[in-house]
């Protein structure tokens, strides 16, 4: 969460906008032909990201330039969007189109802040046919769409190769067992007497990857029930989960919270592995060219795993009080578009929402690309019903493990009943 | 003539009243009103619920109590030695024979007009526990640094730590400038009578300087209740949310925010507030009478 996707640089990926061929498999349904609109200038607020605000740059010159509207854009830093966006909504003075992550779209939509997406901009089936699943799950409300998917990320494995052939370890290999796993970590942890020169994992600083990651796989149908909004991780194997994730770290020390407190060990050439968003691919490219790194499938955790890899992505959806609906709906579909997501690719360090897009193999010649291409075949949405909040709530569960020494039921217990507490609180579990 | 003058009066004051109304009172008396209520923002229905946002926060949030603990234990754990070692400053400073009291004084000043978020960051790398600069050199006297912001006792200390550093030249300002409205001639007429330097200190200067020990002390206690940035900026990353490890630093308006803003709901933060608001308020009058003196010369 909570801002990486606010760190996303432009990547070296294989995959560019202007090479990009269209060798691909049709999908399904085709659903595209975008026509510019003017009939208004459209609003449109996202949080910063200096490489997604420069593409969205991009995409209002080509939009005007094509015969649309004037975009009114603002892109506000991380740490300010959501007080903004809550104040400007509540006031009647937000934006028309705005970002926000899926996993909160049902919460805005609760709050009747948000509009349905027409079926002349999409049908559901058409939307279905036309992007991948976990881009999309959380899209929609009793089958009526309400936004449309954009920076799609899966979470993913990343070795230094240097550190595992150090180590006696094969980098080309994705690992097959939490056990291979484990003991690879281990073997990649150094110590200078007391103190820890070299971490197997680079876990503690940013731990929240990893408990999206393995309690969502862990459960064939997500965290949390749909029906009914409570979190189902408080069962066996939401702990076993957890249990295996904090004993990397209260058992095996692959990492420390003090040691690098809140730096990146990956990035410093520091720690074996990583898990990190697919647009680390790019990050890591940009600010630690001497870590020589490659990129993998997440291990199997539980016992009972689920999906290829967790995923988390964001929506551009219009708001109930915009007047323009008619343009800021043509507005994104136009950032959405096939075309605009090849720049997505290239520029932003996407995944490919579009199953068009995913079934084209030019795009994947670079292994890494590819492994981010293979994570979505199967991905699991990490659907929590919140975003900061939950991830509060989550976070707790892991200081209190980790740091507190709390045993892992009671601290999973509790974290689930606090999760369901605050659905209730927000007026969409219960 | 004398109403009249008083209708002129308040209509020189009346742009300030009316900035005033608009930016502190009404909104003070929305939060008011907001808090008796579940106030979900957008077209959510708003329920009236009496006092039990205030019922759930004072019996039942442990993370309210949390966060009224750290604030308490930040506010006097700064204030005291921040007010101290001021006062210290500024006596050594106002001294006649000391050469370059004015670099000194700046020296001094210069991290009151530096940003506040600036040097929380910097402050944050200082106190990182392996290779921060504070354990490194407590590691050359032999001492092993605690975990700082990564260890739950030893964070809200560290930003105590950067607090202190960071206000001591403001109050050090205050109180030179109290220093220097004492009558140089109370103090000869004193020595002449064989007074100490103890002695003078004890029964003119810290009499005489009794306002800027209240003003310090008083803007002190509600700076420091009212505790955000620097755990804002020091306890918090890209992938972690500040207030942590473990609530071990969130304050009252840190969690007043949180609950705010993360689920957008108004009327539970807005009785967190109005507690806060009654605890300042309180703290603050308790001081003035506690601490004020009348003193004549």
């Amino acid at each position: 969460m909570v801002v990486v996707l606010g760190a996303a640089v432009a990547v070296h990926t294989s995959a560019s906008a202007d090479t990009a061929s269209s060798s691909s498999s049709e999908p399904p349904t085709p659903a595209e032909g975008v026509t510019p609109i003017d009939n208004g200038s459209v609003s449109h607020w996202q949080h910063q990201s200096d490489a997604r605000a420069a593409i969205v740059e991009g995409f209002i010159s080509s939009y005007a330039e094509a015969g649309g509207a004037s975009i009114e854009f603002e892109s506000i830093p991380y740490s300010d969007y959501f007080v903004r966006l809550g104040a400007a909504l509540e006031a009647g003075s937000g934006p028309c189109v705005l970002q926000i992550p899926a996993n909160i779209l049902a919460e805005f939509q609760a709050r009747g802040q948000l509009a349905p997406m027409p079926e002349d901009v999409m049908t559901g089936e058409q939307m279905e046919a036309t992007f991948t699943p976990a881009a999309i799950s959380l899209l929609s409300i009793d089958g009526q769409y309400y936004g449309m998917p954009t920076d799609l990320q899966t979470l993913l494995l990343f070795y230094n190769d240097d550190l595992f052939e150090a180590a006696g370890l094969d980098p080309t290999q994705d690992f097959e067992t939490w056990e291979e796993f484990r003991e690879a970590a281990i073997a990649l942890t150094q110590a200078d007497g007391d103190s820890m020169s070299q971490a197997g994992l680079d876990i503690a600083s940013s731990p929240y990857q990893w408990y999206y990651s393995w309690p969502t796989l862990s459960y064939e149908e997500g965290l949390v029930d749909d029906e009914t909004l409570r979190v189902n991780y408080a069962s066996e194997p939401g702990y076993q989960a957890w249990e295996r994730l904090t004993s990397l770290i209260t058992v095996d020390g692959v990492d420390s919270p003090e040691f690098l407190a809140e730096q990146s060990k990956f990035g410093s050439g520091l720690a074996g592995m990583t898990l990190r968003e697919y647009t680390f691919n790019g990050v890591y490219q940009l600010t630690a060219p001497d870590v020589n790194f490659s990129v993998h499938m997440p291990p199997p955790v539980t016992d009972e795993h689920f999906g290829s890899a967790a995923s988390t992505s964001w929506a551009y959806t219009v708001s109930s009080a915009c007047e323009n609906q008619e343009g800021a709906w043509n507005w994104i579909q136009y950032l959405t578009s096939e075309e605009a997501q090849r720049i997505w690719i290239a520029e932003g360090g996407e995944l490919p929402s579009r199953l068009a897009i995913l079934a084209d193999t030019s795009l994947t010649e670079d292994p890494a690309v590819a492994v981010g291409f293979e994570s979505l075949e199967s991905a699991v949405p990490y659907d929590s019903a919140g975003w900061d909040d939950a991830f509060a709530v989550q976070q707790e569960i892991w200081d209190q493990i980790v740091i507190g020494g709390t045993d892992v039921r009671t601290a999973v217990d509790d974290g689930a009943a606090a999760e369901d507490a605050l659905y209730e609180t927000k007026g969409i579990g219960g | 003539m004398r109403t009249q003058r008083t209708l002129w009066a308040y209509f020189f004051l009346s742009p300030s009243l009316l900035l005033f109304g608009l930016t502190v009172v009404y909104p003070m008396l929305r939060s008011l009103q907001y808090s008796f209520y579940k106030w979900p923002l957008g077209d959510a229905a708003k329920t009236f619920i009496g006092l039990d946002n205030y019922t759930k926060l004072i019996k039942h949030d442990d993370a309210f109590h949390q966060a009224v603990r750290n604030t308490l234990f930040y506010t006097v754990a700064n204030v005291v030695p921040t007010v101290l070692l001021a006062l210290g400053l500024a006596l050594a400073l106002n001294s006649p024979t000391l050469r370059a009291r004015g670099f000194f004084r700046t020296v001094y000043f210069v991290p009151v007009v530096t940003s506040l978020v600036a040097v929380s960051y910097v402050w944050r790398l200082l106190l990182e526990p392996s290779f921060g600069l504070v354990n490194t050199a407590l590691g050359w006297v032999g001492i092993e640094g605690p975990g700082w912001l990564s260890d739950p006792d030893w964070a809200l200390e560290g930003v105590v730590a950067m607090t202190i550093w960071r206000d001591v030249g403001y109050y050090m300002v205050i109180f030179l400038a109290g220093l220097q409205t004492i009558p140089k001639d109370l103090n000869e007429a004193a020595e002449l009578d064989g007074a100490g330097a103890w002695q003078r200190f004890r029964r003119i200067t810290v009499p005489l300087l009794n306002p800027s020990i209240v003003l310090a002390s008083v803007i002190g206690v509600i700076y420091g209740l009212q505790l955000f940035t620097q755990v804002y900026v020091m306890t918090g990353s890209p992938s972690k949310l500040p207030g942590g490890p473990l609530g071990s630093t969130t304050s009252v308006v840190l969690f007043i925010v949180q609950s705010a803003f993360r689920p957008l709901e108004m009327g539970y933060p807005s009785a967190a507030a109005m507690l806060l608001f009654l605890i300042i308020m309180t703290v603050s009058l308790i001081q003035l009478r506690v601490m004020q003196r009348k003193f004549d010369y």
